[in-house]
């Protein structure tokens, strides 16, 4: 466990002990703690910070969700535990193309064979010898990243460079 | 109007005019040229709005097909794991199909046309299948028959209301289920869509001997009939999936009617007991209820024990007198029954399941995976990242009915899929054969699970792992192995019918 995961550990504790003995303040100051860093690692685009984030969000919701009879204040954090959650997974669930430099070789070889002409998946590799695997892999990066467009040819998919 | 019901439309012409379709697509397929400019018209037009390119569908069958492929390659976005850097068109479009599916499970306004669901499931999103393997139809010798109007879209499927499927049994009519997709919203903190997440599946047999699932049989309407009936091992479950918590499982299933309804309390205890810092996110049970009549059903669990679904078996595992022999099935006087009839009410509903911390699940109970459908129909929508079969047989091989099903089935599916099975066949199974003179086929490592990796490519095969637990000696009473598939061996070619 990292020490930021230990860290955020801490703060969950002390969130669910502030949610038992009724501190709201306390409460409301580790939510308020949790979103910031949230937004910070979302911002910055930290994905073990998110992961981390993602179990302390979901870790903590749970405890809640399994107390007897929560009162109408516990229900309020667990309905903002629940919002917090939902920001992390939608920031997850979604990753950035990486810039064209830190892309893998395999994008090289991919966008060197499509300077040839448009492609479909097959014929990239047969012309690259990179396996099927790793083609399908980078074209849908290549395609976020606005470096290659596609378009259906009836059930195929034929690959161009974004430029040409 | 939204673009998700301007798609709906043109799906339904495209849909009445298959053959001209097929013939329309292999022209295009062949003029790449002549396709990319379609392409680019229908996506000028949309971006003026869905009337635009309503207005400009009209005017042609070809630009009908434009039309649609142009607004399935509007929710390419939302099907990718990747964040779209381009710019994006109708962005409140956008928003208005973010709320649909979150709030109704579908992007469509009309839930009698079916529902209209992204196709890749969450694995699918960073490496999706279909851009490396192009659907069988285009194989060199394929049957026209063999062509599918949904392999023309590579974002959206439609899940119709229902499904026509074969009968309940043998000599009865076909019937049709109602199909549904249910997306399941809960908080989660695993990212299923992960290409480096490699959960571990953990399977607890539960029957171990041949009392803790016992077969029933009894005389009806002439007939014989065959009841399976699970001991109530509620203690025996809960400790597995303590076991399991401490072993880091996130997924975790009991076989088919293993779970007798009584042992469902404390499973739910065992998981509320690790809910908030173990490792288990779903379960799946394989349970046998009673009423006026017996079902075979599945309950999928949440971290928290919550059911959260359901599934009930769709056909009847009718045993022939081979079975019946492999199984020592008797009747009262000591008699080898010639045929059994399993006792249950079918279920009238198949349901994929959209999990948040799994995945889209499609489960099929046992003889359900080797019918025609609904299994034909999840392997050509390759729209699920797991099927699960929940089964009750003598020990899995690789060589049985189940590796073939399940491997044709990953083949077809490009899915994970997972066999989970009991053991207490198996000691019925050995019975017969000491006392046939067969010890060689006598089991004593019983396979209870079997993992199944899709192939990568046309070229590849499925990676397959088989887990065993002693026959004699099952202890600790569960498996459990990471999805490590570089590590599994490939699934052997699939062997001429009747070698079982």
């Amino acid at each position: 466990m990292s020490a930021f995961e230990a860290a955020l550990m801490r703060l969950g504790d002390e969130l669910l002990g502030a949610v038992r003995r009724g501190d709201w303040a306390v409460a409301d100051a580790e939510l308020e703690t949790l979103a910031q860093e949230a937004v910070g690692a979302i911002a910055t685009g930290r994905g073990d910070d998110l992961a981390a984030l993602a179990r302390t969000a979901a870790r903590c919701h749970t405890a809640l969700s399994l107390q007897d009879d929560p009162g109408g204040d516990a229900m309020q954090r667990l309905g903002q535990l629940r919002m917090l959650a939902l920001m992390i997974a939608a920031a997850r669930a979604g990753i950035p193309p990486r810039p064209a430099e830190a892309l893998p070789a395999t994008a090289g070889a991919v966008l060197s064979a499509l300077k040839g002409g448009p492609r479909t998946c097959p014929a990239i590799v047969e012309a690259t010898g990179l396996s099927a695997e790793e083609v399908g892999g980078i074209l849908p990066e290549l395609r976020a990243a606005g470096l290659v467009r596609s378009w259906p040819a009836g059930r195929l998919t034929v690959n161009a460079l974004e430029s040409g | 109007m939204h673009p998700a019901d301007l798609f709906m439309a043109l799906w339904g012409r495209l849909r009445e005019r298959r053959d001209e379709v097929r013939t329309l697509a292999e022209e295009l397929e062949a003029d790449h040229v002549r396709a990319g400019r379609l392409a680019d018209e229908a996506a000028e037009r949309l971006r003026e709005g869905v009337l635009a390119l309503e207005e400009w569908a009209g005017s042609g069958f070809d630009r009908t097909l434009a039309a649609a492929q142009a607004i399935d390659s509007w929710f390419a976005p939302l099907a990718c794991r990747y964040r779209y850097l381009a710019d994006d068109p109708l962005p409140a479009g956008r928003l208005e199909a973010r709320r649909r599916l979150n709030r109704d499970g579908r992007f469509n306004a009309d839930p009698a046309d079916g529902q209209l669901i992204l196709r890749p499931g969450l694995l699918a999103r960073a490496m999706n299948i279909r851009e490396t393997a192009p659907p069988g139809a285009l194989a060199p010798g394929a049957d026209a028959g063999d062509f599918d109007p949904d392999d023309l879209f590579t974002n959206l499927l439609v899940v119709l209301p229902s499904l026509t499927i074969e009968a309940e049994r043998e000599g009865d009519p076909e019937r049709r289920i109602a199909v549904e997709y249910r997306r399941i919203a809960a908080v989660s903190d695993q990212d299923p869509s992960d290409p480096a997440w490699t959960p571990i599946i953990g399977v607890v047999p539960l029957a171990e001997a041949e009392d803790d699932l016992a077969i029933r049989r009894f005389r009806r309407d002439g007939e014989d009939w065959y009841d399976p009936a699970p001991r109530a091992l509620g203690r025996r479950a809960a400790d597995a999936i303590a076991r399991l918590a401490e072993q880091g499982a996130n997924f975790v299933l009991f076989p088919e009617v293993s779970v007798h309804p009584d042992s469902l309390a404390a499973i739910q205890e065992a998981l509320r007991a690790q809910a908030v810092d173990g490792p288990i996110r779903h379960v799946l049970l394989g349970v046998k209820e009673t009423g006026d009549r017996p079902r075979n059903r599945v309950l999928l669990l949440d971290r928290c024990g919550r059911v959260v679904g359901e599934q009930t078996k769709l056909h009847c595992w009718d045993l022939d007198s081979d079975q019946c022999r492999s199984y020592d099935l008797r009747d009262r006087n000591g008699r080898l029954l010639d045929c059994a009839r399993e006792d249950i009410e079918t279920g009238d509903r198949f349901t994929l399941f959209e999990l948040p911390d799994l995945g889209r699940v499609a489960v099929a109970i046992c003889e359900d995976l080797g019918r025609t459908q609904p299994s034909a129909w999840i392997a050509s929508g390759m729209m699920v990242d797991w099927l699960v079969t929940p089964v009750m047989d003598s020990g899995l091989t690789t060589q049985r009915w189940q590796a073939k099903e399940g491997g044709a089935s990953s083949r077809a599916g490009y899915c994970r899929v997972i066999v989970a099975n009991s053991m207490a066949l198996s000691h019925r199974f050995n019975r017969y054969c000491r006392a046939n003179g067969e010890e060689d086929k006598v089991i004593e490592e019983c396979g209870v699970a079997l993992l199944f990796q899709p192939r990568a490519s046309l070229a590849g095969a499925p990676r397959i792992a088989c887990l065993t637990l002693p026959l004699s000696d099952p202890a600790p009473g569960y498996v459990c192995a990471r999805w490590t598939p570089a590590d599994w061996p490939a699934l052997p070619d699939p062997e001429p019918e009747g070698c079982e």
